[in-house]
This record gives structure tokens, sequence and C-alpha cells, in this order.
């Protein structure tokens, strides 16, 4: 038990290193630059539209035009003092439900949002009900502790053995 | 050339029908002489595969450009490496390696099972054959490889300069390896039904083969994402394409019945249920070279301007139809020979398991279907992409992970909520002083806190297995402790595998989640000689080079990077210009510098009038756990799969077994 915790202890230890090492001061994000071609806030929402040509590609990632023109739109749309909701919006607007990266929560597209969540748990649940019809809730099932006499210990053992060298 | 080719096709349809109906009737009514027959037909159609796959191979690396095919994926001055790997860039030429891949498949089955289950392995060559049928019907009447031109161009398209990456080239063999690969265990399952024998030998047989057919689709797409990210240009390796999809949902099911199968070996249970996994993980198999290759992703109006759509559509009918019919007729053989014992144990742990996965296969399905579903009802294709799936399918892959750490601590048959709790209780206070940790170092994202938490819950678990084993073992064989660990896994390969599986899923989860969650972008313009800083790194930019080959001009712009002071070397993105593909294509080609902990990442996006040059730089963290995860993960596999001569031994008692009832039925016969 006690050799159970030292390695405990050392796996934990490893991993506080390595949370340390990979801390969000690795992560901070880079300093501006005159050679930036757009300010952080232009990431914050560039990160969350998607291409309106492409299949999936995030418009911060994305080198078509029209991601180009999305992303001067947006620096122009920031320097006029809008939100990051309204400049969201506009391209909604223009471009459709596709720019968001999914369908919006609203109406039947709902069914597409619930639909594997709900079928899941309804089928855990399923199997939760058969298991409980199959077992009485909290019943725990009884584990004697057998005391095997040390002639059958040294038995066990050596045939234990004799399993392990044929292999 | 062309015309062996064609009549190889041919003949290898006609063969493979003779195959399926000799080894089918031949078992039916125990004609060995038809049935030797059928074998030798399966022969000659791999023969005859080989022969036209070969002949499309010399006609590509002759460029003979009056063969359609030939003119599509090679050109002029394209590298023969290429040329020759390019056979598999088509459509016609992918189904040909296809039909290939499965006549090796045919063959190695049959040699390695040439002393086993006589009364079953008619039956799983002739569904083998039977899916070679499909496929030989495809190539020789939908997609025909030796189709020739009514003119003879002067030069080719060329493969699409996309392909031309190495791990691109490696990337649909692999996959195509491991779709074709799930028709065995689907072929022993239909032996078993067809032959009424539902016991555990199908299963065992089969399993190999089931795990080399997951560890290539695996393989196939790690090379598939690792391509992506190092050709794409936009950072990732994986996007929750329709075409990744495809290869995920039949890796899903294949990942489900792997578990399950393992209930049914040891308990005799799940026999059904079993069943209907490796249908589904084949059909799925079919299914998505039907999405990739119908156009159906594209719209639906594509899928029925090309006829292999309509192809496909009728075989995964006439398969499921078929599986299931079969199935239903069968039913009173597969009912189980225990009960479950108690609701805290293995198989209990492992039906969760199969819901979650099947759950995950479910969202991963509708997501893919549901653009193609919409725009079939209302004409309008709704787009579901990224944030669908990493919002919906992320929690149960969250649920899945913890039920992983929890799963190999609960022993068969039964145990005591007290005995499960002394296991569970030390990983779960790992996993609260991890998130602690976490939290108190800085990260402030809770998704990210929990994600971790749970990955060091079921990664605490999963050493804690193999500490209790190593010391057992030690205390056994009084082993030094470095070897009693390796005779530990040499011992249990299948048991230690699949844990080793299990330490690489979660090697990988830990990069997707880094990498997902702290991935930066920014864009910079540089002039020549010109200095910046990124995070911690500096960049220079020299000064752009120009250059040109028989099929490209290529734009290279070296830049200098020091990470702190310390020089790490020179990057040099670039773009090409392909000009001999129809309308010229521009490429990115991707320069990346990778640490242990994080990627600096380099896009060059254009090259200006004034000799300044445009990138987009990304510092993705964490990307390199992803790949040594996916490593990490096949070399589990292969533990897994490795001969076992204590499972040798269980199917020597098993062939006995059979040999002896044989005997029994002959004698009572007689």
């Amino acid at each position: 038990m006690k050799r159970w915790w030292v390695l405990m202890l050392i796996v934990a230890g490893s991993a506080v290193l390595m949370a340390l090492w990979f801390s969000p001061a690795q992560a901070q994000g880079p300093e501006p630059e005159s050679e930036r071609l757009y300010p952080e806030e232009v990431y914050e929402i560039t990160r969350e539209l998607y291409c309106p040509l492409c299949a999936g590609l995030r418009v911060d990632v994305c080198e078509l035009p029209v991601c180009d023109d999305m992303r001067e739109i947006i620096v122009q749309k920031l320097e006029a003092g809008e939100s990051k909701e309204e400049i969201k919006q506009y391209f909604y607007e223009l471009y459709g439900p596709k720019v968001l990266g999914a369908p919006e929560r609203r109406g039947v597209n709902w069914l597409v949002w619930v639909l594997p969540g709900v079928a899941t748990v309804l089928a855990l649940a399923g199997g939760v009900r058969w298991l409980r019809r199959h077992f009485a809730a909290g019943e725990e099932p009884e584990m004697p502790i057998i005391e095997i006499p040390a002639p059958y210990q040294a038995r066990l053992e050596r045939e234990l053995r004799r399993f392990e060298q044929e292999g | 050339m062309s015309n062996i080719g064609y009549l190889s096709l041919l003949g290898a349809l006609a063969l493979s029908v003779y195959a399926t109906l000799a080894l089918f009737f031949g078992a039916r009514r125990r004609l060995p002489e038809l049935i030797a027959s059928g074998r030798r037909a399966t022969i000659g159609i791999a023969i005859l595969n080989a022969v036209a796959f070969l002949a499309l191979e010399y006609l590509l690396i002759v460029q003979d450009f009056n063969v359609e095919y030939v003119a599509r994926q090679t050109s002029i001055g394209q590298p023969l490496f290429y040329t020759i790997t390019g056979i598999w860039g088509g459509q016609e030429g992918s189904l040909l390696f296809w039909v290939l891949l499965l006549s090796l498949y045919t063959l190695g089955v049959m040699w390695v099972h040439r002393d086993d289950a006589p009364e079953l392995m008619p039956y799983v060559l002739s569904v083998m054959n039977f899916v070679m049928v499909f496929f030989l019907v495809v190539l020789n009447f939908s997609a025909p490889p030796f189709r020739r031109l009514d003119f003879v161009p002067v030069d080719g398209q060329g493969l699409n300069p996309l392909l031309q990456h190495p791990a691109m080239i490696m990337h649909p063999p692999n996959l195509y390896a491991g779709f074709v690969g799930f028709t065995v265990p689907y072929a022993f399952a239909m032996a078993a039904l067809l032959s009424g024998r539902t016991g555990a030998t199908w299963v065992r047989l089969s399993r190999r083969w089931t795990l080399i057919a997951w560890m290539f689709l695996g393989l196939g797409m790690l090379l598939g994402g690792w391509w992506a990210y190092n050709e794409l240009g936009w950072g990732g390796y994986w996007a929750w394409d329709p075409v990744e999809n495809a290869s995920l949902m039949p890796w899903l099911i294949g990942t489900a019945f792997l578990h399950s199968v393992m209930v049914q070996e040891q308990r005799g249970m799940f026999k059904v249920w079993n069943m209907l996994l490796i249908i589904l993980a084949f059909v799925l198999s079919i299914f998505g070279t039907f999405l990739t290759r119908s156009g159906v992703l594209d719209s639906i109006h594509a899928f029925a301007v090309s006829s292999i759509g309509v192809y496909f559509l009728v075989f995964i009918a006439i398969t499921l139809l078929g599986s299931f019919m079969l199935l239903y007729d069968r039913l009173p053989l597969l009912k189980s020979e225990r009960e479950l014992d108690a609701p805290l144990s293995r198989e209990a742990a492992f039906l969760v398991n199969n819901i979650l996965f099947l759950g995950i296969w479910f969202t991963v399905f509708w997501g893919t279907m549901y653009p193609i579903i919409s725009e079939l009802v209302t004409g309008r294709r709704i787009f579901v992409g990224p944030p669908f799936f990493n919002m919906v399918a992320g929690p149960l892959l969250l649920v899945m992970l913890a039920l992983m750490g929890i799963g190999p601590l609960l022993p068969w048959r039964r145990t005591s909520w007290t005995h499960a709790k002394r296991h569970v209780i030390p990983p779960i206070i790992f996993a609260l002083v991890l998130m602690v940790v976490l939290w108190l170092v800085g990260v402030r994202r809770w998704i990210v806190v929990v994600a971790y938490g749970v990955v060091g819950f079921a990664t605490a678990g999963h050493i804690l297995e193999f500490w209790r084993g190593w010391r057992a073992q030690r205390a056994r064989s009084g082993s030094h402790p470095v070897a009693a660990f390796f005779e530990l896994i040499a011992k249990n390969r299948r048991r230690y595998g699949g844990y080793i599986v299990h330490l690489g899923v979660l090697l990988l989860t830990i990069g997707v989640i880094g990498s997902k969650f702290y991935e930066q972008v920014v864009d910079i313009t540089l002039a020549p000689g010109e200095r910046t800083h990124v995070g911690e790194y500096t960049v220079q930019f020299l000064e752009a080079e120009g250059s040109r080959d028989q099929i490209k001009e290529r734009v290279a712009t070296p830049l200098h990077l020091w990470k702190g002071e310390r020089f790490l070397g020179t990057l040099v993105p670039s773009l090409d210009y392909y000009f001999k593909v129809p309308g010229g294509q521009r490429e990115t080609e991707v320069a990346v510098r990778s640490s242990l902990f994080e990627d600096f990442y380099v896009v060059l996006t254009g090259v200006n009038r004034d000799g300044s040059a445009t990138f987009k730089i990304f510092i993705n963290p964490l990307v390199a756990w992803v790949w040594a995860g996916s490593l990490l993960l096949l070399f589990g596999t292969w533990v897994a799969m490795w001969p076992d001569p204590r499972e040798e031994r269980i199917l020597e008692r098993l062939r006995a077994r059979e040999a002896s009832r044989r005997s029994l039925l002959g004698t009572s016969q007689a």
C-alpha cells in the first residue's frame, strides 16, 4: 500500500511538472507588433466564424480572398465601434447560417443538436433499466473471503509458476 | 496492355461469381471437390486482379495518355514515385486497388485458416467472394479503369498537386486496407450464421483480422491528419469533414465490436449484439466509400450524375437486408450461454461502453448526414460543421474516457462496491489533485480543467493496473524489475496491448485538448531582412526565391527562427503554382518546427510587389502528443495482435472439440 502511494506521488509530481511547463504563460498571445496585419480582437471574432465557401474552415485560418475580405470588414467594423455580436450578426445576414459553422439552435434545427444526446441518454437509460431488472438495486453481491490452507496456497503458487514458464 | 487489364477484370468477375456459388453450395451440400474448386477459383481471381493492377501500373509508367485514367492521373514531368502511387489517386484506380486488397485478404484468410473450422471456412470465403463480385461489377460496368479516349492527348493533367505528398500517398492504401479488412470479420460472422456455428470460434478466428482492419483504419486516419496538418496549411489535423467522418464511423463501431466480442469470448454473451455491430462496421466501411465516391457530399444531384452511387446504395441495401434476415432466422442459435452476474462487473462496463460508442457514432453519422437529409427534405443544404461535432460528440467522448478509466479496474462477473471503491478512489484523488494544480498554475478554462482531470483519472487507473500486474509478476517470477515488466506484457498481450492502446488514446487526448484550446494564429507581413517577435520566437525573413520545373513554379521564402537567444534553424514556407492543372492550381507548402510542447507553423500566404511577404503563423501546442499518442495506439494494437501461445492453445482445444464432435457425428451417421 505504501509503495502504491509512492507511485501515485511520482505520477502526480510528473503531472504537476508537466502542468507547470505547459502553463498559460507558454500560451499567452503574441506580443503586438507593427508588422501584424490584424489586432487580437479580430482573431477573437474570426475564430468563431467559418468560411462561407469552404467545408468547415475557420475564417482565421482560411486563405481564400473571401476570408481576407471578412477580416478587413471586421477591422473596419471594430474601428466603427461595433460589438463582436453585431459583427457576427452582420456576416450571418450576409452569408447565412453556414458562417456560424453549424445550424442555429432554433426551430426544427434543434433536432440536429439534441437528437444524438437524447438518443444516447435514452439508450443508456435503457441499459441501466435492463441491468436493474436483472439485479435488485443496491444489492451487493456476496464476496466471501476464502481462507486457502497453506498446502493449497503453495500448490497454487507452483502451478502459476509452471504456467508462467510454459507461456 | 489495356486489353489485358480489361479482360482480366472480366475474367475475375466471372470467376468470383463461380467461386461464391461453388463455395456456398460446396459447404451446404458437403461436396469437398466443389469447395476445392472454389478455393482454386479464389486464387485465380487474385491472379487476375493482380494482372489488371499491374497492367494499369504499366500504362501509368509508360504514360499511355490514350487511356483516360492515365491522362487524368499523370503528366510529363510528374515524379515517377507519384506516377506509380497515383494509381490510387482516382476513382477507378482506387477501386482496382480495393479489389486487389480484398484478394490479398481472401488469400490470407484461406492460407492462415487452412486447417481451421472446415464447416465455417467455405462460407467465409464465399461471403468474401460475394463482396468481390460487387466491386468487380462496379469496376467492369461503372468505373472501368482501362477506358480509352477517342484521341491521344499530348500531355496528361497529372495527379492532383494536393495529393503529391508522402503521407497522402500512404493514406489511401491504409484506409482501404482498413475498410476492406472489415470484410473478414463480417464474412466470419455471416459464415457463423450460415453454418449455424455461432459459438466463440468465429470470434476467436476473426479477432486478429478485426484488429488488423482497425489498425489500418487508424493508421489511415493518422496519415490523413498528418497530411492535412503538413499540406493544407490551416494549422489543424481534423476538421470533422464528411470524408474524415466516413473513416471514423466504421472505426468507432469496430472499436465497440472489439470490446464487446471479449464478452462473447469470456462469457458467451452479447452474441446478437456482436453480429449487429460487425454488420454495421462492414456496411459503414462500404458506406464510407459510397459517401466519398458518389458525389452525394457535394450535392444530392451529383449523386444522380454518377451511376456508382446507385451501385453502392443497392449493395448496401442487399447487404443490410440479407444480413438482418439471416440474423433473424438464426436468432434461436444466438441465445446467451450465461446471464449477467452483477451490475458492477466488466461485462456491464462493456455494455455502457458499447452504448457510448454507438452514441458517438450516431452523433458523427447524424452530423454528416444532416446536410444531405435537409437537402432531400427541404431542398436547402444545411451545413453542419466543427462547432456541432465538438459540442455534441465532445462530452460523450469525455464520458467514454472516464469509463475507459473505470472498465479495466472492474473484474469479470462481479465485484463488490467496497472492492470497486478501493480501486477507483486513488485515481479520483489523483485527478482532483491534477485539476487543482492546473487551476493554480493558471488554467482557467473549466472545460480544459475537467477534460485533463478525466484524462488524469484514466491514466492513473491504467498506471495502477500496470503497477499491480508488475508487482504480481515480480513476486511470481522473481525476475529483474525491468524484465518483469516486459514479461508481464509478453504473457498478457491482449490485456496489456489494450491498456497501451488506452494510454495512446489518453496521450492523443492531451494533444487534442492543448492544440484545440491554446492554438494561436497571427498574420504578418515582413520586408526582406526584417525581424519580428511572435510569442517567445523571433523570425527573420531573408528573401523570396523563385524556381520552376516541368510541372510547377515555386516561390520560396526562407525564414530564420530563434526561440529566445537560441537559433532553431531555417524554415522555408513556399507557394507552388501547378500550371498543368486545368485552370492552374495554387498550393502552399507549410514549414513546421516541432517540439514536444508546441509547433511553430508557418504558411506563406503571398509575396507582394515590393518584395515583402505575408505569412500566417500558428503556434500549436502539444500537437506532437497527437502523433505520439496515435503511434502508441498503433503499437498497442500490434502488441495485442502479436501471436500468443496461450491463445493458440485455446484455438487448438476448440479445433479438437470440433474434430471430436465431427467424428462423433460421423460415427452416429455410420
